[in-house]
């Protein structure tokens, strides 16, 4: 068995230019290790989204990612607001997005809808007023 | 039909010309999240958003190239993220629609 790799990320808060490093680092070392496409392919977007979500929402936050031999589990955290209706959150097409957010495309409401969808395990929780605490997990 | 035959068709230029790809499918679409959670790897994307959030969404989903249509102008940082990643952007005048169209007939795909 080979040692896990960690990777830690900061994300700005309201910096889409830079919102996309953590899940373009993240991809490029699975691409190094040989993993299979189809499943960087589900890191990297779901990893993408919890970025936009950690720089619209919560003023930024905080990504570990850990790869291990089977499976690649990524933490995102962060100390904003929070999410008082977590199920009203994870429907889809809910958003609480601004305007300007909108205008670059983003807010469709299928953030949190996407990072369940692409990752084989989702959990969520939240306190508002403290933060949001993901873990997700892709089998690599 | 690849993106580099794409980029050679009647109505459309070359903003940046990235990596070599096969177009196997078309989309149509500004949201990114939807782009995100519909779209097939070697997908040619049309859209009007030219920002350097389209080259982000293309580079994650290994789309074949981004369109951009109705003569939306793409941001430099856009076309110089494009660069970076090796990603093909053309542009057209055509709607997102009639571009797809446009493409699909001129390399022979099934919409």
């Amino acid at each position: 068995m080979n040692e896990d790799i960690k990777l830690s990320y900061t994300v700005p808060g309201d910096d889409f230019t830079r919102a996309g490093e953590a899940s373009a680092h993240c991809k490029a070392t699975l691409k190094k290790l040989g993993v299979d496409p189809a499943a960087i392919r589900r890191v990297a977007i779901a990893l993408y989204e919890g970025e936009i979500n950690l720089a619209i929402h919560a003023g930024g936050g905080n990504i570990d990612v850990t790869i291990g031999d089977d499976v690649c589990t990524m933490h995102l955290y962060d100390k904003g607001p929070g999410i008082p209706d977590i199920p009203l959150a994870m429907s889809e097409g809910y958003s609480t997005a601004p305007d300007e957010i909108r205008s670059l495309g983003f807010g469709a409401g299928m953030g949190l809808p996407n990072m369940k969808k692409y990752a084989d395990t989702f959990e969520i929780s939240s306190v508002v007023g403290e933060g949001t605490d993901i873990v997700m997990t892709v089998n690599i | 039909m690849t993106n580099k035959e794409a980029a050679g068709t009647a109505g459309f230029t070359v903003l940046c010309a990235g990596e070599e790809r096969t177009i196997r499918s078309f989309y149509c679409c500004d949201l990114l999240s939807h782009v995100m959670g519909q779209v097939l790897e070697d997908t040619c994307w049309c859209t009007v958003m030219g920002n350097i959030n389209t080259i982000a969404v293309a580079t994650l989903t290994e789309a074949a190239c981004v369109v951009l249509c109705h003569g939306i102008p793409a941001t430099e940082e856009m076309l110089r993220r494009a660069e970076e990643n090796g990603i093909t952007v053309l542009s057209t005048n055509m709607a997102e629609f009639d571009a797809a169209v446009a493409l699909a007939k001129a390399g022979g795909i099934a919409l």
